[in-house]
């Protein structure tokens, strides 16, 4: 009913202007039959009726919804304000929108990796088993069957513990052979883990982990989704796994995953797990290849079960020195584990937005201080005229309502879209992206703190203008008092603040943009341009002999060499930047051999003829295999210059021999050449001596075929995915890409904080900048007449400038000193992201002061220059 | 304006009563608001006075809350104006109304008897 009135109103008003016209006309009528002349009969029903048009609007009042009235007669008047005053209104809302959306963007992904909890039950208890060497305690080395047993055995803190290995496979039958990711597991780890399969179940110890039990597997739901489409029927039939059948027995749920990265860009997480039985000959304490997760039993601290595994490996050193010399052991809780790499860059990425979000709220304010001084006179005009107060600061709440709203819808939209091209963004394995999405409570609390700022700031400087007489600033004229004094001292703080927080984001900038610059300025060692790489893992159960892989390999590179635009093949078993590369102690000919654990360690791998060619890796010294060499074992090496710089510091090193303790009989190999260094490891990592086997050495199952191409080499792929069809049809490629893709994903993480962080910085300058210019413009505008009265006697305009630009510039100065102080202690949380750039790097810092106050410099200039066009006569006429 | 008797009431303590007076006067039958205002000032004996005009935001409120409705007809010289007339729910309220208002006076005239003795 109320709201029908409140439509209706006008209607009714005209309504009722009639039915009074009607009375007029009446009494009119009466008066002139009790005698009176038609004037007067008029003017006495007029008296009698009183004034129509109160009258009239008691009636509208009656009708509206008093306070919505009021608002949407301020919201068209805020309106027009903003429209006549685009700038202001511009600068606000993209402010605003600005400090919401980096906000809620970051936050959401910290909040995602940092603050959810881990998905597993136990997850609190859970700790990273490593062993380390006593040299670098913090180092993560996977361990030996051997000696996982006997920490199982004899360890007091863990409820249990669990091996993980992660291992790769070929599936075949149904659909196109495919190469996946699997996870050899002790069977308890999904009890420690404390998760279920969502289908059937997962591995028991007493079934699944003894010697000679059914071959079994378990699925994860993207694989079972993927290849066999979500068959319900799944469980209990068989799959073959690298040719040899197993038995599903579960599917695990969605998105669930145990797999901790170690020092890879590309490995991938396992869609298969299955049950490892270490016993029999499996128990060796050579080799060190698994990783280890216990649990700990309840009540046991970590610095406990640290020490008490510490002594635990003193015994193990003391039972078996050989293997254990040196050797002690690193827990590090699960969760550390899995976050810690990308810890400390996310926080300080949280700390510089929510830098941003604060420099936000203060130009936000600043600039509706400025605003409210500007219209003191107006309110003072209105109050005049008989606005209430309340009425002028409802009206003047209302427009900086609008403004935080218009904000807030484009930081929501800004934060909705800035989440999703920062997961769009964010390399692949620097955040689990699965479950991050827009964090709405943030979204509120950051919508929340900014709006209120501009609620806030824009109300206060009106309710003061209301409560003071409005005869004081029509007096004043223009001339201020110590409020402004006040008010202009808040904005100078704000603006040191501003400086301040705009330093220490530039300085973070800068460090990431000059260590960028510096890694991609690193030599890789070889030509990464137009080469294709793609792995070829051959199934050990068909291919049982070495004589077979040889084969195969060696047809396939003479069959891809063949395909038009290819210039040279080659195959490596562990490829540069592709993560992982064998390493080995090695004894020196004609001296006498070490102790296991004190001989030099070298990397190894495996490459077919032409592989340096292909590559670009520069032949420094000596020759590189011959392609007979290739097929036939010959025991040559090619070495790397820093390992012959190692081993043989101040002779040739070709024509002497080497053993390379990789087999259980091991014959020295003769130093052929010398080939240039590889960064194997990534541009930032640093260079190890890496020794060249020839294929048949080891002959492995699995090698990475790299293809040097005339043009594009991704569009030789299918040619390659093709020609190993055709020589097995059972046999898939993996992760073909460019060789430059890798080297690309390898900077990924140190790119994406880079660009992040200039994002960030970038901003931070755009509002310091803002915020200087429009100070100094307030100033220009609150002194004309103090201007116009100095060049009225005789100041000239430039040496005006130049007091604005002090006063301005002290303001910047004492910000950007502030800053620089503050950023040297905070660019210590960069020092993992940062390469070959120390984190108070000189020349950064000097740049960015300098750039920063150069800037700054310029915006002062910019807003003094208003001052020269004040006229003297018009500045004293002012008033 | 005649000025007899006591001294015309504040039309502010009239709120109410107004709003039972003229619902009074419509028991009679319809009428326009110069009919109401006549008809109020010359059956309180001329004691409430009010300017006419104050009469038709009365009118709208009872309007407005369904206890008369209104319609455009024809005065007796034939000018055009609007008549009120009293609806079922604006008969119940009076009843209730005037009930309440005698309550309200005699409790009042209890009280200010004895004074008066």
């Amino acid at each position: 009913m109320i709201w029908s009135r409140f439509f209706r109103r006008r209607y009714w008003d005209e309504v009722r202007a009639r039915e009074l016209d009607a009375y007029l006309e009446l009494e009119t009528d009466d008066n002139i039959a009790r005698g009176m002349t038609a004037e007067g009969a008029r003017r006495a029903a007029h008296l009698k009726l009183g004034n129509p048009t109160l009258v009239r609007e008691e009636i509208y009042r009656m009708n509206s919804i008093g306070f919505l009235e009021v608002f949407w007669y301020d919201l068209r008047f805020g309106w027009r304000m903003l429209v006549k005053n685009p700038g202001f209104a511009a600068i606000a809302v993209l402010t605003l929108a600005v400090g919401i959306g980096a906000n809620t963007a970051i936050f959401s992904v910290v909040n995602a990796t940092l603050i959810r909890p881990l998905p597993y039950p136990n997850a609190s208890r859970l700790v990273m088993v490593w062993e380390n060497r006593s040299s670098e305690k913090a180092r993560q080395n996977v361990t030996s069957p051997a000696t996982f047993l006997k920490w199982q055995e004899h360890n007091t803190v863990f409820e249990g513990m669990a091996v993980c290995f992660n291992d790769t496979g070929i599936l075949t039958g149904g659909g196109a052979p495919e190469q996946v990711a699997i996870q050899d597991v002790g069977p308890s780890l999904f009890s420690l883990l404390g998760v279920n399969a969502m289908m059937g179940r997962v591995f028991v110890p007493v079934q699944d982990g003894v010697e000679g039990a059914d071959k079994v597997a378990i699925l994860s739901s993207e694989l079972w989704r993927r290849r066999y489409g979500a068959d319900p029927n799944i469980l209990g039939s068989k799959i073959v796994v690298d040719d040899k059948p197993r038995t599903v027995i579960g599917v695990m749920p969605r998105g669930f995953q145990f797999f901790v990265k170690q020092q890879s860009f590309y490995q991938k997480a396992p869609e298969m797990w299955v049950p490892m039985v270490l016993s029999g000959e499996r128990a060796t304490s050579h080799g060190r290849y698994l990783q280890v997760v216990g649990l700990l039993r309840p009540g046991v601290t970590l610095p406990q079960a640290q020490s008490a595994m510490t002594s635990l490996a003193q015994r193990l050193v003391a039972e078996d020195p050989a293997s254990m010399k040196n050797w002690g052991v690193n827990l590090v809780p699960l969760r550390t584990q899995l976050v810690g790499e990308i810890e400390p860059g996310l926080r300080y990425l949280q700390a510089a937005v929510g830098l941003v979000l604060l420099i936000a709220c203060a130009n936000v304010a600043t600039l509706f201080l400025a605003r409210a001084a500007a219209r003191k006179h107006e309110i003072a005009v209105r109050m005049a005229v008989g606005a209430g107060a309340t009425r002028v600061v409802r009206q003047i709440l209302t427009e900086s309502c609008l403004i935080a709203v218009l904000g807030g819808a484009a930081g929501l939209l800004l934060a909705w879209w800035s989440t999703k091209a920062l997961l769009a963004f964010a390399p692949a394995n620097l955040i689990p992206l699965e479950g991050v999405s827009m964090d709405v409570r943030v979204l509120v609390f950051t919508m929340a703190v900014a709006l209120l700022t501009g609620v806030l700031f824009g109300t206060a400087p009106a309710v003061q203008a209301a409560r003071t007489s409005p005869r004081e600033p029509l007096n004043e004229g223009g001339r201020d008092g110590s409020g402004s004094l006040r008010r202009s001292r808040a904005r100078s703080a704000y603006v040191v603040a501003e400086f301040t927080l705009a330093l220490i984001l530039l300085a973070g900038a800068g460090l990431l943009v000059r260590s960028l610059t510096r890694l991609m300025a690193v030599d890789p060692g070889f030509v990464p341009k137009n080469v294709l790489t793609g792995s070829v893992l051959l199934p050990n159960a068909k291919y049982d002999k070495d004589e077979r892989r040889g084969e195969f390999y060696a047809q396939l590179l003479s069959r891809l060499r063949q395909l038009q635009g290819v210039r040279s093949v080659s195959a490596d078993a562990f490829l540069p930047f592709a993560g992982i590369i064998a390493g080995t102690g090695v004894d020196v000919e004609g001296r006498p051999p070490l102790p296991m654990a004190e001989k030099p360690v070298i990397d190894i791998t495996l490459v077919e003829p032409q592989f340096f060619e292909t590559m670009g890796i520069p032949l420094v010294q000596g020759r590189t295999f011959s392609e007979r060499e290739g097929v036939e074992l010959s025991h040559k090496v090619v070495i790397s210059e820093s390992m012959a710089k190692q081993l043989w510091p101040n002779e040739n090193p070709i024509g002497r021999h080497v053993t390379i303790y990789m087999k259980r009989e091991n014959s020295p190999s003769e130093v052929i050449g010398v080939v240039g260094d590889v960064k194997h490891a990534g541009l930032d990592a640093e260079i190890r001596p890496t020794a060249y086997w020839a294929f048949p050495e080891l002959s492995f199952s699995f090698m990475t075929v790299v293809v040097r191409t005339d043009g594009d080499p991704l569009a030789l792929a299918p040619a390659l995915r093709e020609t190993v069809l055709r020589l097995d049809k059972d046999q898939p490629v993996a992760d073909v890409r460019s060789m430059e893709s890798l080297l690309s994903a390898s900077m990924a993480r140190t790119r994406f904080a880079t660009v992040l962080m200039a994002a960030f910085a970038g901003m931070a300058l755009l509002l310091a900048v803002l915020g200087i210019y429009g100070v100094v413009t307030y100033i220009v505008e609150e002194r004309t007449r103090e201007i116009g009265i100095r060049v009225a006697l005789g100041a000239s305009y430039a040496g005006i400038i130049m007091l604005l630009l002090k006063q301005g510039m002290r303001l910047a100065g004492v910000g950007i000193v502030i800053g620089t102080v503050v950023s040297l202690g905070l660019t210590r949380l960069l020092v993992n992201l940062l390469f070959g750039t120390r984190a108070t790097d000189p020349v950064t810092f000097a740049g960015v002061v300098g750039g920063l106050g150069g800037v700054a410099m310029a915006a002062c200039y910019l807003a003094a220059r208003r001052a020269a066009r004040v006229e003297p006569i018009a500045a004293l006429r002012w008033e | 304006m005649p000025k007899r008797g006591a001294p015309p009431l504040d039309a502010d303590l009239l709120q109410g009563t107004l709003d039972l007076l003229i619902l009074q006067t419509l028991v009679l039958g319809p009428a326009h608001g110069h009919t109401i205002a006549y008809a109020i000032e010359h059956r309180s004996d001329e004691v409430l006075q009010v300017e006419h005009g104050s009469l038709y935001p009365a009118l709208h409120r009872l309007e407005n809350r369904g206890w008369i409705a209104s319609a455009w007809g024809a005065s007796e010289n034939n000018r055009k104006a609007r008549f009120y007339r009293l609806t079922a729910r604006g008969r119940k309220q009076l009843a209730r109304q005037t009930s309440r208002w005698n309550q309200l006076v005699s409790a009042v005239n209890q009280i200010l008897r004895p004074a008066e003795e």
